[in-house]
């Protein structure tokens, strides 16, 4: 008998550092444009399909907050794909469920909306 | 309580105590180093999980000045093969031309030196150099436990957003094929060894 195995994903939420000159959706559209480059630079189409990258919109968010659905076994892949585009981003957290990554942005958002962290950032 | 920290030793910031706790909430990093030159004011106060880098010139005007003694330095350089002299003295080299480093391990192994990458520096590479520079990693892994140097990947951030956290660190050393537990053992005991000697 056939088992079909459930697929597992991770969500990675990740920070843009807004530019004021620039429109956040133009900022949203050029990351997304980066990251799939350089993952399907560094490790190829077809890791690049099996990662199952998505963009989780949540509302209660503020916008500059990103959350990015995976599989859990690309997570790496997709994690170091983030870390490797010269662009403005903080990778800040990776859960398994929207419910715990919700909690947990809600207790860093202080320190990410410091002033003084963030001078130190632009 | 952790036993292991994780630590990032070259980061090029401004410290800060708020920023040293916003690592720690934030991307689960324990230990920053600081650049002593940028943050030599900061030396007045003891602390507990940071530590200090200075330059063989600076380093006794660190001493000096590190009136309570309680904070820790490490003497750093860059590696330059037109000046291989001022290596014997150093704790941590920051290799930046890989080239360089081939001729290296023989004739400075045993000294337990610190090779530190900065990950800074790949963040502008094209596809192809990140893939080589993978390969190269795995092998300067091995020859750094040949011929015992301690293997060190540090951020290298001057800036807050270049900072990653202790799960991107793990992401790239399984990459480079070094289980990371083993990683921050080795890298925790090593800061010990250099501790006791200072």
């Amino acid at each position: 008998m056939m088992t079909l195995a459930k697929k597992k994903f991770r969500y990675i939420c990740i920070y843009l550092i807004r530019d004021q000159h620039i429109d956040k959706d133009q900022i949203l559209a050029k990351f997304k444009h980066s990251l799939y480059t350089r993952i399907s630079g560094i490790f190829g189409q077809i890791d690049f399909y099996n990662c199952n990258i998505r963009f989780v919109k949540i509302n209660e968010l503020p916008s500059e907050f990103i959350i990015i659905k995976c599989r859990l076994e690309f997570v790496d892949r997709v994690l170091l794909s983030i870390y490797l585009i010269p662009s403005t981003t903080l990778i800040l957290n990776v859960s398994g469920t929207i419910k715990k990554m919700k909690k947990r942005i809600l207790k860093i958002s202080y320190d990410i909306n410091d002033d003084d962290l963030l001078m130190e950032a632009m | 309580m952790k036993i292991i920290k994780t630590i990032d030793l070259g980061t090029r910031l401004v410290y800060s105590s708020k920023l040293v706790k916003s690592v720690k909430s934030m991307f689960d990093i324990d230990v920053l180093g600081f650049d002593f030159n940028k943050n030599y004011e900061y030396l007045f106060y003891n602390h507990e999980n940071i530590i200090f880098r200075a330059s063989c010139s600076s380093f006794k005007n660190a001493k000096k000045n590190n009136h309570n003694g309680g904070n820790f330095f490490l003497i750093g350089s860059v590696l330059d093969i037109y000046s291989m002299e001022s290596i014997s003295n150093v704790d941590i080299l920051t290799i930046r031309d890989l080239h360089a480093v081939k001729s290296f391990f023989k004739k400075y192994g045993g000294k337990n030196i610190g090779m530190e990458y900065l990950l800074s520096d790949i963040r502008c590479f094209s596809d192809d150099k990140i893939g080589k520079w993978f390969s190269d990693m795995k092998w300067v892994y091995e020859q750094c436990t040949k011929y015992n140097f301690q293997f060190i990947l540090s951020s290298g951030a001057s800036r807050y957003y270049e900072l990653l956290s202790s799960k991107v660190f793990n992401a790239f050393l399984l990459k480079i094929t070094i289980e990371p537990k083993k990683y921050w053992n080795d890298l925790n005991n090593w800061l010990n060894d250099k501790r006791s000697l200072y």
